[in-house]
């Protein structure tokens, strides 16, 4: 096998010794072998949060490598108890999607668990769980033109947070960004296949019907955020960094908001997300690796002690921010950050011409007799939609 | 035919010019060469030849002999040459080209006439000792010196006596250790200890004493015994007998020793086994032997006999050295040419050590020459390494000051990558030792050691580990019989992580621990069949488990101190090495280990029938400053038993049980320098082991074999909850889970310390479990159920061979294959919270690939004049020649909500390197 291979940045490695060993030396690259061998559990994933409203639980299973999702744990009964003789009753509104009948708010002091019991007769139960504190705030929620520690350029979204009580001590975040995107070779026109004649087929060039110029894309964190403030002297968090976004991502190069949701967890679910993280991450060098293997949650089948149960049941106390910015906020007069992908375009007619609107992948630029007639280009290039959503989001402000 | 390339150690001193029984042949010779006509003659005859083929021309002969004695024959084809031979009293003719050895000859040929009225004299007092009656044959060699120890008394009954006495270089003045002691015929046998000092006990009478050793010329007397009584060698150094053997064990050493699993490799033995990166490393030889083993490619820590890498006791001139390799286990930690030996015990481990459950590994430094100015120097592609060695009182006292260091860094900060040359990786280490020789009777020995590795691995934090260590030994002669060792040593292990990101986060965090131990070992010689060992020692520990500061004022990090963790370690043992007759030898130990731990302490209690977690604490119990808290210890045996079936068979068995009070805290797979140690305390128990073992070991010519087999029963072994946060937390035995331990497995070695080609072939056939059971389903592994550990790996195979191609050039080859470790692979995928994830097996279900590697080197003797400044050669070494990409570990990320599973290894490719040594 040839010895250049994937060389991972987190890895940088300290090399030791000649120049020849440069990379055959501490080398991360894609393995190879087969892993066969699937385990059925289900997995529970519920957070009840001190929010008024119909909490939610989720039931899958998991599923093989080359399955797309998972399957649903459908038609199960799902209870809360709040360990003071109050039930909660949850219902499936979708395949494993399951809420509360009613809405409830997590109250501090209440010990809950959940309870489920599956269609195959299966009884599941939690261990009890309390609210870990009555309220939390974000103090300030910010974007700063900044460095990460790689050295990059970009942007870098921050949180401060900062219970004087003392109470909160385990951080969560989660985000969701929605960014405007606009297309950079975007045209008014389309062109439509109309009819097949023996000649071959006919087009016509028309108006757009829909917004395919400006649209809005949506991504979550795809990674754990947790940070902890045991180890410090106040229970205070400053600039911790939810989010970096490299100045060369397309991301930027318009409008940008940031919805940051922070947890207040309990230790053990802290502790379940911290080795959560821990597992689906690579080592933290080629020569240690932490020990792997099934990672319990809080729920435990009732009636079989070795049935393993992915998952958490978790009661947390939540609170949410939102900033936007623009990148001339931060980056005035400086060229934009390249797109998502090179635009090019090229001429097509005639049979061609129908294939590749058949095939949707492209996007009708301008109609150039002199260039060879239909000019179009890739469909990121010139129809947004194939990136986001053309309606506005609701809470866009801009 | 047999050959040896340089003349075999233990010939070159028979010189018996007559033979009884005079054999006659006839020969009818036409175009052979003398080769061809030598091994006619030992066709036909009980004679066998040994010489180098080099010496003998080639050119075809035209002979005709009738009827004539061999010793004719041979006169007539060497008559023009330079050859000279001898035929030995055993039908051996050594053929020797004209060299020193002449020298010594007419010295015994003068002693000939009153060595023949000797013999009238001693066959007068034989008449009444059946055993020299029976071996009279023997008779004395005549051509030997003949040394009369005590005075024959007709009252004294005893029909066996000790000789003991020194041996040293009779250059230097400096003590031979490892020296065997032999007396062939009875199959007796002895080897000096670190003084060069030898105790053997001899039949009355007429005894033929040889004496062998590597760098050592041999020698042979007649030893004729009547009391008690001491003898000291005055020895050669022989540097051409150097490269003859690769590993150096004595010659009946493997059978007549009484214990089993134990293993010796000297320093040299290093010298001709193909190195990574240019570097010897006894270490690495030892993970060729069966039942030690090592995680990964270049992982540091030993795994022996399916026991845990916190499980051996790795002693550096007594002293423990808590993390013997840099650079996580590419290099030993020591400089190759300070090290004597190292001796590793796996099955039966000497009553005077304890405290870990599976081995010990007993490295010894070298002892500085008192007479000469003596130093080694090695350039390597990573390291460089020197020792000298000073005398400072003529035949009194020596200093050994050796240093070593990497100089890497400044490779990577060339490189014009950019994720390198932020990176650090550089190590050192020095050692010095004092020996000084008081008087007759008194000896002392001090040795300081230190190591350090700076490395870093982001560009935001900075790793700093160093072993330091201190040991002085006494050792005094208390009377004929008995003689003591005071040992006092301090080990110290730390290290340091340096975080300095971008943000108000920045800190750094250390762990250190201390140890000394006084120890005293008394040795008393009982009677010819009982010789005693026996002593105390106590060991002092001092834990820092962990402790955080800010960096600046401006960190925001709250500075945590785990507290100090300290305990007592003391032991009593004595053990018995009883000879009951010549077959049978036991070796009976006992060893009662005693353990305190000491406040200031705050132990936690919990809840009883509950899992041990934060909310199961019931209440906590402080105590003051050196106040026990905790007691734990027992009785430890440590038997093993040798029978001799004949000459060169033997069958061994052992019984050992061990405590072990100290663990490393890891959930790695593979031990990291930043592994932390924790002593036990009220809620994490002493680990505890018991091993049997069986084997049978045998000699056939130049060959040693040996056979071993083994059971071992581990309790309250150390895991931890997956996913476990160690360090920095005060209260671990929320994460610790203790459990069980089994292991067994055959152990094959075949040796071969001979002859032009020379080596071994150690294959292990062993499996390891562990078990992790308990009534709450947060503290069950697997269900409860064994498993296979991490270091399980059934099949292991090392060939390691040399060849030497003539005395200057040598080729040495080296090839490993072992099952792939177990790992635990993911199972399915699950989604969690808007993200994929990995659902794991259960621990350890699945095996990376098998792992196999070659390497070869090539080494350059400098030649071998005596008076030649300066001694050199070369290596040339290619590590992993067939350029296998082993997989380290595989792993699973989730990326972008994707799993994608890598593979990581450490070489893929093969990785040259070229070393030059050369000592003065």
């Amino acid at each position: 096998m040839h010895p250049l291979i994937t060389y991972k940045k987190q890895l940088s490695i300290p090399l030791l010794g000649m120049i020849v060993v440069l990379c055959s030396f501490g080398c991360t690259e894609p393995f190879e072998g087969t892993v066969d061998g699937f385990e059925d559990v289900l997995v529970i994933d519920a957070i009840i949060t001190n929010e008024n409203k119909r909490q939610e639980v989720r039931l899958t299973r998991s599923f093989r490598f080359d399955e797309e999702g998972p399957q649903a744990e459908e038609n199960a009964v799902v209870t809360i108890e709040d360990g003071e003789g109050e039930q909660f009753v949850f219902r499936e509104e979708e395949p494993g999607i399951y809420l509360s009948s009613a809405p409830f708010a997590a109250e501090m002091g209440k010990n809950y668990s959940l309870s489920i019991t599956t269609t195959d007769g299966k009884s599941y139960r939690s261990d009890t769980m309390q609210l870990p504190a009555p309220s939390t705030t974000i103090d300030e929620l910010y974007a700063e033109r900044t460095t990460n520690d790689q050295g990059e350029e970009g942007m870098g979204i921050f949180v401060d947070t900062f219970d004087p009580s003392r109470q909160s001590n385990y951080y969560r975040y989660e985000y969701e960004e929605t960014f405007k995107i606009i297309a950079p070779l975007w045209s008014p026109n389309d062109v439509v296949f109309i009819i097949q004649l023996s000649t071959g087929p006919v087009f016509e060039i028309i108006l757009r019907e829909r917004e395919e110029r400006v649209c809005y894309g949506t991504n979550r964190e795809k990674t754990i955020e947790i940070a902890n403030t045991l180890n410090l002297s106040e229970d205070r968090l400053s600039r911790f960094p939810v989010r970096f976004i490299n100045r060369d991502n397309y991301i930027l190069s318009h409008r940008y908001s940031i919805l940051v949701r922070q947890y207040v967890q309990t230790q053990e679910a802290f502790a379940y997300y911290e080795d959560l993280k821990g597992l689906s991450q690579s080592p933290n060098s080629v020569f240690t690796e932490d020990q792997p293997g099934f990672l319990p949650g809080n729920v435990f089948s009732l009636d079989d002690d070795s049935e393993n149960v992915a998952g958490f049941f978790e009661v947390t106390t939540v609170t949410e921010e939102r900033i936007f910015f623009s990148y001339e906020d931060f980056f005035p007069g400086e060229d934009l950050p390249p797109y998502v992908q090179e635009c090019v375009t090229s001429p097509a007619f005639g049979e061609d011409l129908k294939g590749i609107l058949d095939r949707g992948t492209s996007a009708f630029y301008e109609f150039n007799p002199g260039e060879g007639g239909y000019i179009l280009t890739s469909r990121e290039c010139g129809d947004c939609t194939a990136l986001g959503s053309n309606k506005v989001p609701d809470f866009w402000v801009e | 035919m047999r050959v040896v390339t340089t003349i075999a150690l233990l010939f070159c001193f028979t010189f018996l010019m007559g033979q009884e029984k005079v054999q006659r042949i006839s020969l009818e010779i036409q175009d052979k060469s003398v080769a061809e006509i030598l091994s006619e003659i030992e066709q036909r005859t009980d004679f066998q030849f040994y010489y180098a083929e080099q010496w003998l021309d080639s050119i075809p002969l035209n002979k005709s002999y009738r009827n004539e004695s061999v010793e004719v024959i041979l006169t007539d084809l060497f008559q023009d040459t330079e050859i000279n031979f001898f035929v030995a009293w055993d039908n051996r003719i050594v053929l020797t080209r004209n060299n020193s050895i002449y020298g010594d000859l007419p010295e015994g040929f003068l002693d000939v006439p009153g060595q023949v009225e000797e013999e009238t004299t001693f066959q007068e007092n034989v008449a009444t000792g059946p055993i020299l009656l029976e071996k009279q044959k023997d008779g004395p060699d005549k051509v030997l010196e003949t040394i009369r120890i005590g005075r024959e008394r007709k009252t004294n009954r005893r029909t066996r006596f000790t000789l003991s006495g020194y041996v040293t270089n009779t250059n230097t003045g400096e003590p031979i250790a490892d020296l065997a002691i032999v007396v062939r015929e009875r199959n007796i046998g002895s080897v000096t200890d670190n003084r060069g000092f030898y105790e053997i006990e001899l039949p009355s009478g007429l005894n033929i004493v040889e004496t062998s050793s590597l760098g050592v010329e041999s020698s042979r007397r007649n030893v004729i015994i009547y009391d008690n009584g001491r003898l000291d060698f005055n020895l050669e150094e022989n540097f051409e007998q150097l490269d003859e053997v690769v590993v150096a064990a004595d010659a009946t050493r493997n059978i007549e020793d009484t214990s089993t699993g134990n293993t010796r490799i000297g320093s040299e033995a290093s010298k001709n086994v193909p190195l990574v990166l240019g570097e010897r490393d006894v270490l690495k030889i030892a993970t060729t032997l069966p039942g030690v083993s090592t995680a990964g490619e270049g992982s540091a820590g030993f795994n022996v006999r399916g026991g845990k890498t916190d499980q051996n006791l790795i002693l550096l001139d007594n002293a423990v050295i808590y993390n013997p390799t840099h650079f996580f286990g590419f290099f030993q930690a020591f400089n190759p040419f300070a090290i004597n030996d190292l001796n590793i015990y796996k099955g039966s481990i000497p009553a005077e050590f304890g405290g870990r459950l599976s081995s010990v590994f007993d490295i010894g430094s070298k002892d500085a020459s008192d007479t000469n100015f003596k130093g080694e120097v090695s350039v390597g592609p990573v390291t460089s390494n020197a020792v000298v060695e000073i005398p400072l009182a003529q035949e009194k006292a020596g200093l050994m000051v050796g240093a070593r260091g990497a100089y890497s860094d400044w490779i990577l900060r060339s490189l014009d990558e950019e994720n390198l040359n932020n990176s650090q990786a550089s190590f050192y280490d020095f050692i010095t030792k004092y020996n000084h020789k008081i008087n007759d009777n008194n000896e002392l020995r001090g040795t300081a050691y230190y190591s350090r590795d700076i490395f870093s691995i982001t560009s935001d934090s900075l790793f700093d580990y160093s072993n330091r260590l201190f040991s002085v030994q006494w050792n005094r002669k208390l009377g004929e019989r008995s003689s003591g060792t005071l040992m006092l040593n301090n080990s110290q292990y730390k290290f340091n992580i340096d975080f300095d990101g971008s943000t108000n986060r920045n800190f750094e965090q250390g762990f250190q621990i201390d140890e000394t131990e006084l120890k005293v070992i008394l040795k008393y010689l009982l009677n010819e069949s009982h010789t005693i060992d026996y002593g105390i020692s106590g060991k002092l520990y001092s834990v820092l488990p962990g402790e955080i500061a800010p960096k600046s004022p401006n960190d925001i990090i709250l500075p945590l101190t785990v507290p100090e963790e300290k305990a007592l370690e003391s032991a009593l043992f004595i053990s018995d090495n009883f000879k009951i007759n010549e077959q049978l030898q036991l070796d009976l130990g006992l060893r009662y280990s005693f353990y305190a731990a000491l406040g200031p302490s705050t132990q936690r209690t919990y809840q009883e029938g509950a899992p041990r977690t934060e909310a199961n604490v019931t209440g906590s119990e402080t105590f003051d400053n050196n106040e026990i808290f905790e007691t734990y210890g027992g009785p430890e045996v440590r038997v093993s038993g040798r029978y001799l079936l004949n000459d060169s068979l033997s069958i061994k068995a052992s019984f050992n049980n061990t405590y072990q009070f100290i663990h490393t805290l890891s959930n790695n797979t593979t031990v990291s320098p930043v592994d932390t140690w924790k002593l036990s305390d009220r809620n994490i128990e002493p680990q505890q082991a018991s091993q049997f073992s069986l084997g049978i070991y045998q000699n056939i010519k130049d060959y040693e074999l040996s056979l071993e087999g083994f059971y071992k029963r581990q309790n309250n072994i150390i895991d931890f909850k997956t996913g476990a946060q160690l360090f920095l937390n005060e209260n671990i035995e929320t994460e610790v889970l203790q459990g069980k331990g089994k292991a067994y497995g055959v152990e094959l070695l075949i040796r071969k310390n001979r002859g032009k080609l020379n080596g071994w072939l150690g294959y292990t056939y062993s499996r390891s479990f562990f078990q992790l059971d308990s009534e709450f389903p947060q503290e069950r592994v697997n269900d409860g159920e064994f498993f296979p550990s991490n270091f399980d790996k059934p099949h292991d195979l090392s060939l390691v061979l040399n060849y030497k191609l003539t005395r200057r050039f040598s080729f040495s080859g080296n090839f490993v294959y072992q099952t792939g470790r177990p790992v635990t692979f993911p199972v399915g995928n699950y989604e969690f919270n808007g993200n994929e994830f990995v659902l794991y097996s259960e621990r350890n279900q699945f095996r990376i690939p098998d792992f196999y590697r070659l390497d070869i080197g090539f080494n350059i003797e400098g030649n071998h004049k005596k008076n030649k400044l300066a001694h050199s050669f070369w290596t040339i070494s290619v590590y992993n020649v067939l350029g296998r990409n082993n997989p380290y570990s595989v792993f699973f990320v989730s990326q972008d909500g994707q799993i994608e599973a890598l593979q990581s290894s450490i070489f893929t490719i093969p990785i040259p390197s070229i070393t030059y040594n050369f000592r003065f």
